[in-house]
């Protein structure tokens, strides 16, 4: 008996053992003595994946067991620029400067607290030039009258720019936004700019965007409040002093000018910034009859009334169509996520196609390709002369896209690398050099 | 699966009825207990051992005990303070048989509970229930709290969101926060509130704790779908009084008082229990999450150590029940009151990287009650439970400063609009009425009837003056009605060598939600209802093959009802529904106890248990829109495991366990919430540990220093294998990982020769180990605490 008890004794003190010392093998690491030329960033159940590839073109790139987790407190924002990945993590407001290695995974370069410097964890920030990425946080604060009822809304603007690639914090400003009379018609106590986002530099101006809200009820349930607001909305500094801040207005559309994580304005080639609108109430995408995608021109600081390219109408499409920004490739031309109001909701649905747009020549064209959800989509690429971006449709593969922006058949693209699919969303694609 | 069920139900009823033509043959036992002075004592307990017979002596010392069978039996006598006594009696016949029992004062009152606590213990898992137990009256010298000591059992994880007072997260076999429910003496502790809760209550105030895995008995009735704590406070019947402090690191300090009082004239009894904590928790914490930044340059600065800075936490409570025991009308009828309160700093978020210097947040609960409770009412056999109360719960939470923090406690710069986490002053005032039903029914002594009904009434309101966006249904008071109701049938079978019980139960909730629409420009409020109800079934089973060798298992399947929250929405992120169901899951366990040399000096215990939940339909929160989330039943996971206890013991010298558990948990999902196909199905669920061991060491001695003085010693080591934060198969390099941990506790306690003086010193996290239950959230290191006990006699 004493014998069994001490058997028994051994093989638990071996199971307690081995399970304790158990350790990961290490993993073989492949002998790469080239840096891979595209990151691709990819998110599931709320983490986000980096991981490089070869080509976009052709093979398959797989996040299983594959790719460098980006630190994500809530969410991370990824800008490529000049041979850096730039990451921002949502929550904490550190943004780390990434470069890849040989191994295949990215090292920090270094970390700035790009929120401490706008005053809060939960910064925005866009790439404004090759050069400038811009830091910024808008807060909204009520103005009570003598009853105790809101009367107005002060909306205080943030902004740092850091320049790249040392990646060092200058220009910390605060700036109260001007609210135009323009946006507050119908509205409770008045539609008031909340975000902005999406600034370009264009000379010696830079440009934001502005999403404008009704601060005191934003949360009107479907089909929304009428009428919305009226007119489109860009707030313009001089660059780089950041003084003067104005707001530049016109008549010619109503929306928000500030895009979402897909940017809403391009500069081209001669300087002029062209800006797509979008529509939103509450928390939710509103798209009612008659609203139109359009895109509009800035020049020298102003909107420019003489140039109108109403999207919608280009796209011959019935149903409303919407956006929340677009990718610019060169010479006018440009690829937009469109959601298709017929083909579903813009959160939940696979409702999302894309359109190839010519701001020169005002034309636009639905594009073959599965409807997917783009809603959150951030970056493509333009690579020898192609543009390339990534869909993840429900129930089909899904693949890096390649576009040629000469064609002008709405079969103008060819797939290439493949993705994982399924509930591995990609989100952007970026350029390691 | 119906048809099955069907045939077991025949199979079963065929036993009662089997077991019905042999209850005819009884005889009828009284007698008198009494004291060496000859005074009757009052409520000692007779037994007749190896049956469910006894009961308790009345206030003249008499008792009477029915239907004892034919047969030889051993019948034993107790009383707190008291050597029990055995005697051996022979019933051939119907006429009743007297026996008298005189007890002797003994000074061995700990050993007198522990041998009382074990046997009901023991009587538990006899019925197939998988129960893990802990004499708290051994721990009770201890600097240690509740979860210290629940973290210590096998299959049991606590996981802590830092020190004293801290949020934490109970998992029993894997599942784990609102499918695990926590009793006081029987009583669902949900309404009490995070003041007067497993984080806050002292063990001092404990005399036992059972947890039960997977299958939890009809007594509990509740949607426990993964498990139950049920604490069970002390009863002593002798008057007595108790006080203990605890003084340690971190500025800690704990006191609790508790003591009863019986006036034996008149009935009059009562009880009486209150507690204090306190902790600074300004704990180190270290490492590459914790830094600070250059206000110059906005660099940053990694692998700073620093003490935490705004995590104190402070709750009381008093407890007091006054009433009539042993009358007439009622075996006991009382009246009680819980008041308590908390105070609690929020130091970071959900990781550690961005510190707060002045969240908080704070609780009060007010809680009239009432319980009565009649043995043999109306007729023999049937004894009836009643309990009914209403409490208020007000909870506010505090986050309007304008500063940031940095991890030294500086202010790095001013927000524009205040609020480190989210900025609010909300008021959360919730009024629930609960009342509970408990019945049984002997039916013969080998079967009884237990029944159980629950219902909770559930009113909500919130209040903020710093929300002007606030949603339709955010003032309106919002409604939630639980319903539960159990019904068991208990059954001995084999000379009492097979226990069973098979028990039904239901279950079901409504609630009135607010919500808005829009018609014809105008915003419409709605008031719309959501409902649901589910009937859940089970079995418990243990044979006892000889008395050192028994299995048990035990089935169910079970439901758990939706949160307040859940259902409701907190009128700002999260969204109302009418559509969620209740999550539901199928929960089996196998076990073994073994028992080697139980009659010699030195015993050696083995117990295992194999388990498997198969959860669907789980409940969780999921983004509704761009700025707000909805809860919706998603995600199915299957885990298997099991657990196994070894433990050896030499008289009552010392004794040495050894726990290990393994887990696995897996995604069953198809599909994701958007239809997509599910990359991680059928690979481990993310966010929980799957191995854990536990090794104790315990001696005592005595005489050390003083005759007749007694001392302990323990050592223990706990061990949590790696897990990782996210799916483990994506992605492979800068991962989050909680780390593989091993920390050592020590202590050591003297019991003064009076036994009325007992002092204790206990040293946590021996070697200073980093610590996380959860990702990034470093615990509390190196830790010593001392505690003085005094009892009064």
């Amino acid at each position: 008996m004493k014998k069994q008890i001490n058997l028994i004794i051994i093989l638990l003190l071996a199971i307690f053992f081995t399970a304790c010392s158990s350790d990961d093998s290490p993993s073989e690491e492949s002998e790469e003595t080239t840096i891979d030329p595209f990151s691709v960033l990819a998110t599931i159940d709320d983490a986000y994946y980096l991981a490089p590839t070869e080509s976009l073109d052709e093979e398959a790139l797989s996040f299983i067991n594959n790719g460098t987790q980006l630190d994500a407190d809530q969410a991370a924002r990824i800008i490529g620029s000049g041979g850096y990945i730039y990451s921002l993590n949502y929550g904490t407001g550190l943004l780390s400067q990434l470069e890849l290695n040989e191994a295949g995974s990215y090292d920090v370069v270094k970390e700035i607290n790009a929120g401490l410097s706008v005053g809060t964890d939960t910064p925005r920030y866009k790439l404004a030039d090759d050069n400038t990425i811009m830091v910024y946080n808008v807060v909204t604060d009520y103005v009570y009258n003598d009853l105790d009822e809101v009367e107005d809304v002060t909306c205080t603007l943030r902004l740092a720019t850091v320049s790249l690639p040392d990646l060092s914090i200058a220009n910390l400003t605060e700036f109260i936004i001007p609210q135009s009379e323009n946006a507050k018609i119908g509205a409770t106590i008045g539609y008031h700019p909340m975000r902005v986002d999406a600034p370009v530099i264009s000379g010696d101006k830079i440009y934001f965007g502005l999403m404008h809200l009704d601060m005191y009820n934003p949360s009107t349930p479907p089909p929304f409040r009428q009428p919305k607001q009226t007119g489109l909305e860009t707030l313009v500094f001089d660059y780089p002093s950041i003084t003067n801040g104005t707001i530049t207005e016109t008549n010619v559309a109503s929306g928000h000018t500030n895009g979402y994580r897909a940017p809403s304005m391009h500069v081209d080639e001669n300087g002029d910034v062209y800006q797509s609108n979008w529509f939103m109430t509450g928390n939710s995408f509103d798209l009612s009859e008659g609203d139109k995608t359009v895109i509009s021109k800035l020049t020298d600081g102003i909107y420019d009334t003489s140039y109108t390219f109403n999207v919608s109408e280009a796209l011959g499409l019935t149903g409303n169509v919407g956006t929340v920004g677009w990718f610019y490739v060169g010479n006018g031309i440009g690829y937009m996520p469109i959601q298709l109001e017929d083909e579903g909701n813009y959160y939940t649905d696979d409702s999302w196609s894309l359109a190839k747009i010519d701001v020169y020549n005002k034309t636009a064209i639905k594009l073959n390709v599965p409807l997917s959800n783009l809603l959150e989509y951030e970056n493509g690429v333009v690579y020898n002369g192609s543009f390339y971006l990534a869909l993840s449709p429900v129930g089909t593969d899904s693949f890096v896209y390649k576009f040629d922006p000469s064609s002008t058949s709405a079969d103008g693209f060819e797939t290439g690398l493949q993705l994982d699919g399924d509930n591995i969303s990609v989100e952007g694609l970026y350029l390691n050099n | 699966m119906t048809q099955k069920t069907f045939i077991i139900f025949l199979f079963y009823c065929s036993f009662i009825i089997n077991a019905q033509n042999h209850t005819e043959a009884s005889s009828v036992l009284l007698g008198n207990i009494t004291t060496e002075n000859n005074r009757p004592l009052l409520n000692a307990t007779i037994l007749i051992e190896n049956t469910s017979l006894g009961t308790n002596s009345k206030s003249n010392g008499s008792y009477k005990i029915n239907k004892i069978p034919f047969g030889t039996h051993t019948v034993t006598a107790s009383f707190l303070g008291f050597t029990s006594i055995s005697k051996i009696i022979k019933i051939e016949d119907n006429s009743p048989l007297e026996l008298n029992f005189t007890l002797v004062e003994t000074k061995e009152n700990l050993d007198e509970i522990t041998i009382k606590t074990l046997s009901k213990t023991q009587q538990k898992r006899d019925k197939g229930f998988v129960i893990e137990t802990i004499k708290a009256s051994e721990l009770q010298a201890q600097s240690v709290t509740l979860n210290t000591v629940l973290n210590q059992l096998v299959g049991i994880k606590v996981r802590q969101d830092g020190g004293l007072g801290s949020r934490s997260n109970f998992s029993i076999n894997g599942l784990s926060g609102k499918s695990i429910r926590f009793f006081l003496d029987g009583i669902p502790m949900d309404y009490y509130g995070a003041s007067f809760s497993i984080n806050t209550i002292p063990i001092s105030l404990i005399d036992k704790i059972e947890v039960y895995k997977g299958v939890v008995p009809v007594e509990l009735g509740n949607d426990a779908l993964g498990g139950a704590v049920n604490l069970i406070s002390k009863n002593q019947i002798e008057n007595n009084l108790q006080a203990s402090y605890s003084y340690g690191s971190f500025n800690t300090h704990r006191v609790s008082v508790n003591g009863n009082y019986q006036h034996k004239k008149t009935g009059l009894f009562t009880k009486f229990s209150a507690f204090y904590n306190y902790s600074d928790n300004d704990y180190k914490v270290w490492g590459d999450d914790i830094y600070v930044t250059n206000l110059e340059t906005f660099e940053i600065e990694r692998g700073i150590k620093v003490k935490r800075f705004n995590d104190a936490f402070k709750s009381k409570a008093i407890k007091f029940d006054a009433g009539f025991k042993n009358k007439k009308w009622a075996d006991s009828f009382l009246l009680g009151f819980v008041y308590s309160n908390m105070d609690k700093e929020i130091q970071h978020g959900s990781t550690m990287t961005v510190p707060y210097g002045e969240a908080s947040y704070k609780q009060n609960v007010i809680s009239p009650n009432f319980s009565y409770k009649k043995n043999n009412l109306f007729t023999k056999g049937l004894h009836l439970n009643l309990f009914s109360s209403y409490s208020n719960l007000v909870r506010k939470r505090i986050d309007t400063t304008k500063n940031i923090y940095n991890w030294y406690g500086e202010i790095d710069g001013q927000r524009t609009l205040g609020g480190e986490q989210t900025r609010t002053l909300n008021t959360l005032k919730q009024n629930t009425f609960l009342s509970r039903l408990n019945a049984v029914y002997n039916i013969n002594r080998n079967h009884k009837i237990g029944y159980n009904y629950i219902v909770s009434n559930l009113n909500r309101t919130d209040r903020d003056p710093l929300i002007t966006q606030e949603t339709s249904g955010y003032y309106a008071p919002q409604k939630l009605q639980k319903h539960s109701m159990g019904l068991s049938l208990q059954s001995k079978f084999f000379e009492k060598k097979l226990n069973t019980i098979l028990f039904s139960k239901w279950f079901s909730y409504n609630a009135s939600i607010k919500t808005s629409d829009y018609k014809d420009g105008d915003v419409v409020y709605n008031n719309d209802k959501a409902k649901a109800s589910n009937f859940g079934f089970g079995f418990t089973s243990s044979y006892a093959f000889t008395s050192d060798f028994k299995i048990n298992i035990s089935l169910e399947k079970t439901y758990r009802l939706p949160e307040a929250e859940e259902i409701l929405g907190d009128g700002l992120t999260v969204q109302s529904t009418s559509d969620l169901k209740a999550e539901s899951s199928l929960n089996i366990n196998l076990g073994f106890d073994l028992t080697f040399f139980a009659e010699e000096n030195y015993n050696l215990q083995f117990s295992g248990n194999l388990f498997y939940r198969d959860v669907t339909n789980l409940i969780q929160q999921q983004q509704y829109d761009l700025a707000s989330f909805q809860y919706v039943n998603f995600d199915d996971v299957l885990m298997k495991g099991f657990d196994v206890k070894l433990k050896y013991s030499f008289k009552d010298v010392f004794t040495f366990s050894q726990t290990f558990s393994k887990l696995n948990p897996v995604i069953k999902s198809d599909t994701d919430e958007f239809g997509n196909d599910n990359v991680t199905v059928d690979t481990r669920l993310s966010n929980i540990p799957f191995t854990q061991a536990n090794s104790n060491f315990r001696t005592s001695f005595n005489g050390l220093f003083q005759k007749k003085s007694k001392s302990f010693l323990y050592w223990s080591i706990n061990y949590t294998g790696e897990f990782h934060k996210n799916s483990e198969i994506i992605g492979d390099t800068n991962l989050d990982k909680i780390p593989e941990q091993v920390y050592h506790d020590f202590g050591f306690g003297y019991v003064f020769p009076n036994e009325k003086v007992t002092l204790s010193f206990d040293l946590n996290n021996i070697f200073n180990e980093q610590l996380f239950d959860n990702y990034a959230i470093q615990k509390p290191g190196r830790a010593a605490y001392i505690k003085m006990t005094y009892t009064f006699k």
